[in-house]
């Protein structure tokens, strides 16, 4: 049987023949059709976490939707409004987590529509606004997400709901942050901070901390990351936040990559992956994948199963639209191709890495695409336009040191 | 490891039970139903060739990662405008194989690209398209309205036709079949048939599915018929398995099932043939109805849960809505009431928040046809005569017919 792989395939084939007739074009055609995935083979797996981790089987969505639709149907006639539309909310996130993103953006979008059509119940319209911001930072839609942010910031503001308030400036500060501006996202971090100061919101005082690790990992300040870390952790298992608390072992896992502690770095990567694995955190997952395959790669030169790791965290992060992340994979995959001297291949996937990351607006991301692609070009003595790469990243490393010791 | 599926149910009974009380939480069964269980009993045994038609390779990452090559090596090798031309017309495949994601992407980046109107109005319907697909009527509406201005500006009819069409569209889907129909008949008056004439089979094929609605099946197959004829001429695969699909409709309304059965298989096979998955997803969901029309009711049960599976996958709301409305009158058929019932109540609320007149009244004849079922005649009076109220709306003399015969039944 044909797979709906080759129609499209076809399909791209006969489209870009429209467009494109040099011999060039045959070139690249046979290149879609090659086989580029590595073989890991038995041997490469020997860990057990590895074998489990890469042979992971994506949960099929229309379990959950069934479940939640009968649930919905039930609740409606048997719950009083407020409640039955806090219940809509809380589904919205518990199936953003599960990684059913159109299905947890429907069920939020139409909470607003009736909120918005009754002109009541303020504090949880102002909620869904921004769990609908959240939806589309997910999938890096950022003027959609900054969009339905400052809806609900506006009406936080109107009922002069602190918390409220500070959840918005942590969103807006997580915005920023995935665009590479982390001036603005530190400052939006800071002022949530400030708002929480006399508030007791154990949950949002530990998001905050959590952001503000990010950026000090970006800009290089560990210490000040690794005590964000620890007091988030702490507060994320006083509240037995098992979603949360994964999503900070990875970030602690990308701080060790940072300081060149590659084994402690694997360690807290298994620690968020076994979590969300057992939880079906997918989204978790990927980028739990993508660290571990950065370190196999660039460290511990094992292609294989780096590639094995960025396949899988295609799989999820295709599944759930993230293309943050998909950028972020073409980039380890150029890394993987460059290590086996295909270095055709290798510029191919830079230069998505590179286009996807400019078309999102994501400038750390592109730098450091554009880093790897200049080394790859001036590898190959191609300095003048490796040059073209180098500057970009060159430029923005050096906004974000200036802007890190100003800070200081 | 724990299983994925008891994770999920442990959580979302932890919610349940946090709303309802543990007492309400436990009068609700969510464990599986009887007839997917007897569903699933028959799926060993069912015949090859449904079993065949039923094996499609829905969702592959690897093409993700193609349509991401392809992009990149056309932007370097085309001119930005002929780049733009390029990627409009693969957003139109991505549409076309219900990756709606990747479509909409493809075309905000046209959208922020161009300078040029006509291009950028092309994005703007092909977002329009995308809102439309997922049921997200007023954003549909509002791309269309600004990609038709910028057609408007630069004298384009074709445009301003596609815009007409889809506004039509809209209109349909909501079950608004008289303005539909008027936006249908406007986007005619703007081309010219012999010239454009895939524009011309597109709107013969959605006034035959306003005539069908309207129960007026012969003047739909006359427009189905001609629009399969120069779907075939420009072999245009897609939009023929489309019609062939509109054409077993109108022999399921007319209660013909071998005629629809025949007509389905065959739009089956070409939307298999071409992974033409949104059309696959209609013609699945179609034949299930076929079946439960000849009471082949597990089979139908098996159409059902792959359209059902499809739906979710290529966020198909209304669809999803009309699938859960078949799987009730599966149920009903096999004498699960509560379930059929819950299954009705599933559809009507998802076709109440879609807004969809239409599906709400056929739904709402479903459940009166339960009800009559299991002697609960306040809730069939309610149910036939709301949609009884919609029938006359749009005029659709058989329907209304038969829903008058069945209050008169009561009555006597």
């Amino acid at each position: 049987m044909k797979t709906n792989n080759m129609h499209i395939v076809n399909d791209l084939k006969n489209l870009i023949n429209n467009y494109i007739s040099d011999d060039q074009v045959k070139e690249f055609f046979k290149s879609l059709d090659d086989d580029i995935t590595l073989n890991t083979g038995k041997d490469s797996l020997t860990s057990e976490p590895d074998k489990s981790q890469v042979e992971y089987q994506l949960p099929k969505g229309i379990k959950y939707r069934l479940l939640v639709d009968r649930t919905l149907t039930h609740c409606e006639k048997l719950l009083p409004d407020d409640k039955y539309f806090q219940l809509l909310l809380d589904l919205s996130q518990l199936m953003l987590f599960a990684g059913e993103i159109s299905f947890s953006l429907e069920l939020a979008e139409n909470l607003l529509i009736k909120l918005n059509q009754m002109n009541k119940y303020e504090a949880i319209t102002a909620e869904t606004n921004l769990m609908i911001s959240k939806i589309y930072w997910a999938q890096a839609y950022w003027d959609d997400s900054l969009q339905y942010v400052s809806d609900a910031m506006n009406i936080f503001r109107s009922l002069e709901s602190k918390t409220g308030i500070a959840k918005c400036e942590n969103m807006l500060g997580t915005v920023y942050g995935e665009k590479g501006e982390f001036e603005k996202a530190q400052k939006h971090f800071v002022n949530a901070l400030i708002y929480l100061k006399e508030e007791d919101d154990v949950l949002s005082h530990a998001m905050v901390l959590t952001n503000l690790g990010i950026i000090n990992t970006i800009q290089g300040d560990f210490e000040k990351a690794v005590w964000n870390y620890k007091n988030s952790v702490e507060r994320y298992l006083t509240l037995k936040d098992t979603r949360r608390l994964s999503r900070t072992y990875h970030n602690i896992g990308m701080l060790y990559t940072r300081m060149g502690k590659y084994d402690s770095a694997l360690d807290e990567f298994n620690k968020c992956i076994t979590l969300s694995l057992e939880n079906d955190y997918l989204s978790n997952c990927a980028v739990a994948y993508i660290g571990k395959a950065f370190i196999y790669t660039s460290r511990l030169k094992n292609s294989a199963l780096a590639d094995a790791y960025t396949n899988k965290a295609m799989e999820i992060a295709y599944k759930i639209n993230d293309t943050l992340s998909i950028a972020d994979i073409y980039k380890i995959k150029g890394m993987i191709h460059n290590d086996l001297e295909n270095f055709s291949l290798s510029e191919e996937f830079f230069e998505d890495s590179i286009r996807l990351n400019k078309d999102i607006e994501s400038k750390l991301n592109e730098a450091e695409s554009s880093a790897e692609m200049g080394k790859l070009l001036h590898s190959s003595q191609r300095d003048e336009e490796a040059e073209k790469y180098t500057s970009v990243a060159d430029a923005f490393f050096n906004d974000l040191k200036n802007a890190g010791n100003s800070t200081d | 490891m724990q299983n994925s599926k008891y994770t999920f149910e442990t959580e979302l009974e932890e919610l349940l039970k946090k709303y309802l009380g543990v007492d309400c939480f436990n009068k609700i069964n969510l464990s599986s139903y009887p007839a997917k269980e007897a569903a699933d009993g028959i799926s060993a045994k069912i015949n090859a060739f449904y079993e065949d038609q039923l094996k499609i390779n829905m969702s592959d990452c690897s093409e993700r990662m193609k349509i991401d090559r392809t992009i990149t090596y056309s932007q370097k090798k085309l001119e930005p405008e002929k780049f733009q031309n390029f990627l409009l017309e693969l957003g139109k495949i991505c549409l076309s194989g219900g990756k709606l994601d990747i479509a909409a992407e493809i075309f905000k980046k046209v959208k922020t690209s161009s300078n040029k109107s006509g291009i950028k109005a092309e994005s703007l319907l092909g977002l329009a398209d995308v809102y439309n697909r997922r049921a997200n009527w007023s954003k549909s509406l509002s791309n269309i309205a600004e990609a038709e201005s910028l057609y408007k500006k630069t004298k384009d009819n074709l445009g301003v036709a596609k815009c007409e069409n889809l506004i039509g569209i809209t209109f349909s889907e909501m079950g608004d079949v008289e303005t539909a129909k008027e936006h249908f008949h406007n986007s005619l008056t703007l081309i010219d048939p012999e010239k454009d004439m895939e524009m011309a089979a597109h709107l013969e094929t959605n006034l035959g599915i306003l005539d069908n609605v309207q129960g007026n099946s012969v003047e739909s197959l006359i427009h189905f018929n001609k629009a399969l004829g120069i779907y075939n001429k420009l072999q245009n695969r897609k939009n023929a398995a489309d019609v062939t699909h509109n054409i077993g409709m109108v022999y399921l309304d007319s209660e013909e099932y071998e005629l629809a059965v025949a007509a389905f298989d065959d739009g089956i096979n070409t939307a298999k043939e071409g992974g033409f998955i949104p059309i696959l997803c209609l013609l699945y969901h179609a034949k299930s109805r076929a079946l439960v029309g000849m009471n082949a009711l597990y089979y139908a049960a098996e159409f059902a849960d792959k359209a059902l599976e499809i739906s979710h996958a290529i966020d198909d709301k209304l669809a999803l809505a009309d699938i859960y409305k078949v799987k009730g009158i599966i149920e009903r058929q096999l004498k699960n009431f509560k379930v059929a019932e819950e299954y009705l109540l599933n559809s009507l609320r998802i076709n109440n928040i879609l807004g969809n007149e239409m599906n709400i009244a056929e739904t709402s004849l479903e459940l009166a046809i339960l009800y009559e079922h299991i002697n609960n005649s306040n809730s069939r009076k309610f149910y036939l005569k709301s949609s009884l109220d919609y029938y006359k709306e749009i005029n659709a003399s058989t329907k209304i017919k038969k829903i008058e015969e069945l209050l008169n039944f009561e009555a006597a």
